[in-house]
C-alpha cells in the first residue's frame, strides 16, 4: 500500500509535506514511528532508506510518518545557513524539535495517535533525541548513526580525533604514501596539514586512551571543549532513564568511536542502571549510510528485534482499530506564500 | 500559488510529483523538472523546488515528479532503466499538460535527468523546448563515475580494491546486481545507460539549451556542449559559474541564481549564447 502525501502546519506557520505509511491491516500498532530527515538530505533519506524502513514498519502494524522540516525537501521556508556544517550544527542544537512536536500534533489531531517512536539517521536520530526527551508522547527511539558533535565551521577538527579515527586515518594516510595524486593534494594546500600531523604524531606521543575521570562529587565530568554537543548529556540521559532506545552504528563509521570515546567513556555511569533500556549494535564494517544491502537488512533486523522485545506487536488491542486520518486534517494542497 | 503533492499514472507505476499551479491560471508553456540518478538527486532536491517556484512565480505551471523506483514513486530501484525513466517523463508531460489545460511543455533536466529528458524528447511532439543542466552526453562515462564510487567504497571498506572497474562491468553483464551508494544497478541499466550517446541520438524539439556549471570564474566554453546543442535547429550551449549543487560539497545549495537567470533569459528569447 502506497503512503499518502500530507501537509500540516508547523508552530511557525510553514507548511510541512510528509508521507503517511499506514498499515492495510485493520490493526494498528497504538505506537506509531516518526523517521526524521537526515541532515540536508529529505525525507526519503539515502538510497531511499527511510521509504525502506517505512515500509518495514508499516508491515508491523505501525503508522509512519516521514516528512521534510522547514527550508528542506518540498517544505516552505528557508534556511539561512549558506555553509552545510554551519546547518548541520544548527540541527544538532535542535533546529527541528519543534517541527517534531508539531509532526506529533498534528498525527494526534488527525488519527488520536498519542505515542510514538522517533528515528532517524544522523541529523535526525540527534533531531529524535533533543525532540524527545522531555516530550512524554515520545516511548521510544531509534538513532541511527548518533553525531554527538556539533559540525560547525568555527570548529578546529584536528583537535578533537579520537583513538578510532586516528587509527582510521593513519591507516589511510599510509596507503596513499605511494600515491602521486595525494602528494600532489599535499603540495598544493588542499589537505588538513593540521589533521595528517596530528594523526602521524599520535604513536610517538603514546597518547593516553584514559577517559576523563569523574568528578569527585560525582557530577558530570567536564565535557570536552568546543566541539562537543553540551544538549547531549542531559538528553540522553533524559531518554535512557525512562524510555528503551536503540543505537546503530556502522563498524566503519567515525562517529561510532565518537560516541564511545567522547560520549559513552565519559557519561556512561550515569545510566548504567537503566542499562536494559539502551541497546547499541554496530553492524561490522558499515559505512555512515549503510549502502550495502547486507548491511541494511541486519539494521533492519535490528530495528524489528528491538520492536518485538520494547513494542511487540501482540500488544495491539481491541482498542487499537485504526482510527481513520480525518480528511479535512489532510490538506494535501499547499498554498505557497509569493516572497 | 499552490503546491499539491500527490500521485499519478507514469508508465509502469504510479508516481509521486508535487505539481506547482499559479494564480489565477497558468499562462505560456508547462514545465517538467526531471532529476537526476541516485543521490545527486537528494544533493540537487532544493535547487529544483525554488526553480520551480520561480517559474510558477512567473505564471508557469510545473511538475516535479520521481521517476518509479525513486524517491517516493512506487517500485523498487531494480525497476528502474532508462527506458522505464523515459515513460515516466512521457506521464509526467501528460500530467502537466492535463493540469494546465494542453499546450506546450519545456522539459528541464539535471545530470542524468537531463540525458533522460534529451532521450525522450523526440517522442513527445509537445515539448517545445529543452533546457538541459549538465547532461550527461555519453551514457557509458557516467557508468564509469557510477563505478569508481563503488571502487572508492571498496577501498574505504577493505583498504584495497577486491573487483576493479572491468570486473564490476563483467559482473553486470553476467547479471550481477551492483549497489552503488546504495542504489541498485540491475544489469539491464547498466546496458541500457552505457549504450546512451547523445551525439548520435535522435534529436528534438528544435530549441535546446545546454548548460555547463562549474566554480571557474569567468567560465570556461563547454566545447563538448557546443558541438551537441548545434545538433538542434535553436541550439545554445552556455557555461555559467555556481556550485555544482548535485553533489556533496561544503556549500549548502538551496538554490543556483546565475543558472536561473541564464534559463529564464533563454526562454524568453533574451539570451543568444555562441
Amino acid at each position: 500500500m502506497r503512503p499518502e502525501p500530507v501537509v500540516f502546519t508547523n508552530r511557525a506557520g510553514r507548511r510541512l509535506v510528509g508521507m503517511l505509511h499506514v498499515p492495510e491491516s485493520a490493526q494498528v500498532h497504538p505506537v506509531a514511528v516518526i523517521l526524521l530527515q537526515p541532515g540536508a538530505k529529505h525525507r526519503v533519506g539515502p538510497h531511499r532508506m527511510y521509504v525502506k524502513l517505512a515500509r518495514r514498519l508499516a508491515s508491523r502494524g505501525h503508522r509512519v510518518l516521514r516528512f521534510d522540516f522547514e527550508g528542506s525537501g518540498d517544505s516552505e521556508g528557508e534556511v539561512a545557513e549558506t555553509a552545510v556544517a554551519d546547518f548541520h550544527s544548527a540541527v544538532q542544537l535542535g533546529r527541528y524539535a519543534s517541527d517534531v512536536h508539531a509532526a506529533m500534533d498534528w498525527m494526534a489531531a488527525a488519527s488520536g495517535t498519542g505515542s510514538f517512536i522517533l528515528g532517524g539517521l544522523c541529523g535526525g536520530a540527534i533531531t529524535a533525541l533533543l525532540a524527545g526527551a522531555d516530550d512524554p508522547r515520545v516511548r521510544g527511539l531509534v538513532g541511527i548513526g548518533l553525531p554527538v558533535l556539533l559540525d560547525g565551521s568555527g570548529v578546529d577538527a584536528s583537535r578533537f580525533l579520537t583513538r578510532g579515527e586516528l587509527a582510521q586515518w593513519r591507516e589511510g594516510y599510509v596507503a596513499k604514501l605511494t600515491d602521486w595524486r595525494s602528494w600532489l593534494r599535499l603540495l598544493t594546500f588542499r589537505s588538513n596539514l593540521r589533521v595528517i600531523l596530528r594523526v602521524l604524531a599520535a604513536p610517538m606521543r603514546g597518547r593516553s586512551a584514559r577517559a576523563a575521570p569523574a568528578s569527585v562529587d560525582g557530577a558530570p565530568p567536564e565535557a570536552p571543549a568546543a566541539n562537543f554537543n553540551p544538549r547531549v548529556p542531559a538528553a540522553f540521559e533524559a531518554m535512557v532513564t525512562t524510555r528503551p532506545m536503540l543505537l546503530l552504528f556502522g563498524g566503519s563509521d567515525r562517529l561510532y568511536s565518537i560516541y564511545q570515546e567522547r560520549f559513552a567513556e565519559v557519561y556512561g555511569s550515569r545510566w548504567t542502571s537503566h542499562a536494559d533500556r539502551l541497546h547499541v549494535h554496530v553492524v561490522p564494517g558499515a559505512n555512515h549510510i549503510f549502502s550495502l544491502p547486507e548491511w541494511e537488512a541486519e539494521m533492519g533486523a535490528q530495528v524489528d528485534a528491538w520492536l518485538d522485545r520494547h513494542f511487540p506487536p501482540g500488544r495491539i488491542g481491541p482498542t487499537s482499530h485504526a482510527s481513520p486520518i480525518h480528511a479535512d486534517l489532510r490538506t494535501a494542497n499547499l498554498t505557497v506564500t509569493p516572497s | 500559488m499552490t503546491e499539491t503533492p500527490h500521485y499519478f499514472s507514469g508508465g509502469e507505476h504510479e508516481l509521486f510529483g508535487v505539481l506547482h499551479m499559479p494564480s489565477p491560471q497558468p499562462r505560456g508553456p508547462a514545465h517538467v523538472l526531471c532529476a537526476p540518478f541516485g543521490e545527486e538527486r537528494l544533493w540537487s532536491h532544493r535547487v529544483l523546488v525554488n526553480f520551480a517556484r520561480e517559474l510558477a512565480s512567473r505564471g508557469h505551471a510545473v511538475l516535479r515528479f520521481d521517476y518509479g523506483g525513486t524517491g517516493d514513486s512506487e517500485g523498487d530501484s531494480r525497476d528502474v532503466s532508462v527506458a522505464s525513466c523515459i515513460a515516466d517523463i512521457a506521464g509526467a508531460v501528460a500530467r502537466v499538460r492535463d493540469a494546465a489545460g494542453g499546450g506546450d511543455v519545456v522539459l528541464t533536466g539535471v545530470r542524468f535527468g537531463a540525458t533522460l529528458a534529451a532521450l525522450a524528447a523526440p517522442g513527445l511532439p509537445s515539448v517545445g523546448a529543452l533546457v538541459l543542466w549538465e547532461p550527461l552526453l555519453k551514457g557509458g562515462d557516467y557508468m564509469r563515475e557510477l563505478l569508481r564510487t563503488h571502487l572508492a567504497m571498496q577501498m574505504a571498506l577493505y583498504r584495497e580494491v577486491r573487483q576493479d572497474r572491468d570486473a564490476l562491468a563483467k559482473a553486470l553483464r553476467e547479471g550481477a546486481v551492483l549497489a552503488v551508494d546504495g542504489y541498485e544497478i540491475t544489469p539491464e541499466l547498466y546496458e541500457q545507460m552505457s549504450a546512451i550517446d547523445l551525439s548520435v541520438a535522435p534529436v528534438a524539439p528544435s530549441r535546446c539549451l545546454a548548460v555547463r556549471i562549474g566554480r571557474e570564474a569567468p567560465p570556461v566554453s563547454p566545447r563538448d556542449l557546443v558541438a551537441y546543442a548545434a545538433r538542434y535547429a535553436e541550439g545554445s550551449a552556455i557555461a555559467i559559474t555556481g556550485e555544482p549543487f548535485w553533489r556533496e560539497g561544503p556549500v549548502l545549495c538551496h538554490r543556483s541564481a546565475a543558472l536561473y537567470a541564464a534559463t529564464l533569459d533563454w526562454l524568453a528569447g533574451e539570451l543568444h549564447a555562441a
